[in-house]
């Protein structure tokens, strides 16, 4: 029920809603998706895959905001930082 | 892989960690709810990086393991079937059924095929007239949507040989039913973060209410889930019970899916859901018969009211 | 009236039927069916210290001459795919299997089952391509048979081919030989040749540049012990992948084997196509690779020496043989956790969950 894998849409082809699709690029596995449950989806986006079909466009900027989060923690504990309260809805780029 | 192997980080797993292990006073039962999360914690032993505190009890989302085993008897009774084609996700092939599995049932001469897509299955369908092609549709809401389009396309293609044996469950009545029972010692639930990608996580704030448990919808990568993992731990050490949502690259509050049509029954029964499309597609939907071949025990497809669908429990509920 | 989701087992994972009547695929994967198969119903009926010993070949002594023998059938399908087709697979698979006793290849025998109706224009094409692959390696194919099935009863084309090769003194190459702080090397990327196959198979269909690896690997093999005295154990992890293999290893020699995920290479694409359908690529199939368990001293000579041959440009250390549990393979994650690699039992199959 879980298996979804990003990938990225080369182009786009189809009028019908319900037939549009998507070549997708898998780091040079490339597949046929359909992307009838994500209409805003445009060429150049990343798409969620599941059963060939793409279940969600991801969000980049959401997606930098967490990972540089995560990667904040990261740093910090190098540095011998005990992470502390931060949490992704609160923390500040500055912190 | 972008948007996966970032989320792999080693060092910021461990970082993670051991911020997880400053924040854990006190001994706590979580529970991930998807096969899928299940599987990433196996694969990492994110397990080991937790605190002993931490207890990790893994949740019933795989639709292989909550397939009831009528279904199983079903899909390789219509295995058997002469000019019968039954195409299947990989994942149910070794599952048995009260005697046998789809693998023996091939064994002994059934045409029985693995796909990687419902549209897969349609494909063989579309290629091969002369066979009945039965897709064994299985999944959570996360596969729904998917096998709910191959029918839409069977129905707008004409394809007559192509019919689904279904058996889709729902994530939140399955944690109600975790929740509810007198044994139950989860604390704290990550969610299903694909489950959520189609559905959002709207369903969960009435869960977290009334049972006081906190939800984080959390991904499948190692750093998704310790994340999520994290989240839970900071709730629960400050006693709060809400839904958060972690993986909010791919989860919006509403989700993807859009037009999601539930059962009218209770609990573990069959939902359809509709891409988000026109009531002229859920009306071609309710006129399309599931499985309407003689001497197939199959569901059936009840006439839509309006935008609503039930689908019946058993095929003795069946009324074409 | 279970109280629990628990108690009604929605939690837990079915397990697999484990005793069958019929042969199911699986009996032919490389996992534990495989595995059950030979050690329940052929070993008893055949047993010998030759056979018993159940390396990819027999070694035979015959008039002082040390000859290894050994026999394999090739099934694949589709019969032409990215980077090979089952003619040079069937001749590369069977030199292997003599060079990984250290054997130097010499003669091979070609048997088909040729089913009604398939076309004379591709077994032409099947039989060039292991006549090319033959003469390539220095190998002869010095016997054959034709059988032909009716249609219907034969997926086209079925070949087996059996092999002799003449080992040099001194040689003694078994997988009863690992012993603990011996050192696991891997000959290149695991999982080519698998996804080659699996990116043509019908419904996992998908396009990508992946090829697979299908190559002999006797001169490459002649190179190492060339460098090294040391070696303990050649194997090609084929059917089963890596996993099966050192499985393998760990049980014959009664030894455990531990590698680090980190050092297996593995090609992006592979590695992408394994993502998407939901595999493992250390129980894909290849077929132009070897594992090798060395003597700790000899380890960094034979990766240099291997890195210099053409198969052997992607050579790695990637773990070590241990003694704690007899017979189990770990895998240590980037996490510094470990997981235990074990048998499937039967063929991987895509997955959604």
């Amino acid at each position: 029920m879980c298996l979804a894998v990003p990938g990225r849409v080369l182009s786009i082809a189809g009028e019908d809603p319900a037939f549009r699709s998507g070549w997708i690029d898998f780091c040079g596995v490339r597949k046929t998706v359909n992307l009838a449950f994500t209409p805003e989806v445009r060429a150049g986006d990343f798409v969620l895959v599941h059963v060939g079909f793409a279940i969600s466009r991801i969000n980049r900027e959401e997606a930098a905001r967490t990972f540089a989060f995560l990667a904040h923690i990261g740093a910090l504990a190098e540095e011998g930082i005990t992470p502390g309260e931060a949490s992704p809805g609160n923390w500040d780029d500055a912190a | 892989m972008k948007y996966c192997d970032e989320y792999r980080d080693p060092q910021i797993a461990q970082a993670i960690a051991g911020r997880i292990a400053n924040a854990t006073t006190r001994p706590w039962v979580l529970m991930e709810v998807c096969g899928g999360q299940t599987h990433t914690l196996m694969r990492y032993g994110i397990g080991d990086l937790l605190p002993d505190s931490i207890e990790l009890v893994h949740g019933p989302g795989c639709p292989v393991c909550v397939t009831p085993l009528e279904l199983i008897d079903q899909a390789i009774r219509l295995a058997a079937i002469p000019g019968v084609t039954l195409a299947s996700f990989g994942d149910m092939l070794r599952v048995p059924g009260s005697s046998t599995d789809l693998f023996d049932v091939r064994a002994g001469g059934a045409d029985v095929r693995v796909v990687y897509s419902p549209l897969d299955a349609l494909k063989i369908a579309r290629d091969n007239p002369e066979r009945q092609v039965v897709f064994f549709a299985v999944g959570f809401e996360t596969t729904a949507p998917a096998n709910a389009m191959a029918v839409w396309q069977a129905h707008h293609e004409g394809i007559a040989n192509f019919s689904m044996l279904v058996s889709h469950v729902l994530v939140p009545p399955a944690m109600r039913l975790i929740l509810q029972s007198p044994s139950n010692r989860v604390q704290g639930f990550i969610g299903p973060g694909h489950v959520c990608s189609i559905m959002g996580f709207g369903e969960y704030h009435d869960i977290a209410r009334e049972f006081g448990v906190p939800i984080v919808i959390g991904g499948f990568e190692p750093l998704d889930l310790l994340e999520a993992i994290s989240m839970l731990v900071a709730q629960l050490e400050e006693g709060r019970a809400e839904v958060e949502n972690q993986y909010s690259r791919s989860v919006e509050y509403d989700g993807s899916g859009g037009g999601l049509v539930k059962s009218k029954k209770a609990a573990w029964c069959c939902v359809m859901s509709m891409p988000r499309m026109t009531r002229s597609a859920a009306l071609a939907w309710s006129r399309w018969k599931c499985g309407n071949r003689p001497n197939a025990s199959v569901r059936w497809c009840s006439r839509a009211k309006r935008s609503q669908l039930t689908v019946p429990h058993s095929a003795n509920d069946a009324h074409p | 009236m279970p109280d629990t989701v628990l108690d009604r087992g929605l939690s837990v994972c079915p397990s697999p039927i484990g005793t069958r009547e019929r042969i199911v695929l699986g009996h032919g994967s490389g996992g534990r069916l495989s595995a059950n198969l030979v050690h329940d119903l052929f070993l008893p009926l055949f047993s010998n210290p030759v056979l018993d010993r159940l390396d990819d070949q027999a070694i035979l002594e015959i008039d002082g001459a040390r000859l290894a023998f050994t026999t394999d059938s090739f099934v694949v399908r589709p019969l032409f795919f990215p980077g090979g087709d089952i003619g040079s697979l069937a001749v590369h698979g069977t030199i292997n299997d003599l060079a990984m006793g250290g054997a130097t290849p010499l003669y091979l025998s070609a048997g088909f089952i040729v089913e009604e109706g398939f076309p004379i224009e591709s077994l032409r094409r099947i039989a060039a391509s292991m006549g090319g692959a033959a003469a390539a390696a220095g190998v002869a194919i010095v016997t054959g048979d034709t059988k032909v099935v009716e249609r219907g009863k034969g997926d086209g084309v079925f070949i087996n081919t059996s092999g002799i090769g003449r080992v040099p003194s001194g040689i003694d190459l078994s997988s009863n030989r690992a012993r603990p702080r011996d050192i696991v090397i891997l000959s290149g990327t695991v999982g080519d040749h698998g996804m080659a196959i699996m990116s043509s198979r019908e419904g996992l269909e998908f396009e990508s540049t992946i090829v697979s690896d299908s190559a002999s690997l006797h001169q490459l093999v002649a190179e190492m012990l060339g460098v090294s005295r040391g070696i303990r154990c050649l194997r090609d992890p084929t059917r089963g992948g890596l996993s099966g293999t050192l499985n393998e290893i760990a049980a014959q020699s009664q030894v455990s084997i531990e590698v680090e995920e980190s050092r297996i290479p593995i090609r992006e694409e592979v590695r992408a196509a394994c993502e998407l359908l939901g595999l493992d690529p250390l129980y894909v199939a290849n077929e132009g690779k070897l594992v090798a368990i060395v003597a700790p001293e000899d380890a960094d000579l034979l990766l240099a020496a291997m890195r210099r041959h053409p198969l052997g440009e992607c050579a790695a250390i990637i773990g070590e043989v241990g003694k704690k549990y007899a017979g189990l393979v770990s895998v240590r994650t980037a996490f510094g956790s470990s997981r235990i690699l074990d048998l499937l039992p039967g063929e991987q199959l895509p997955r959604i969950c």
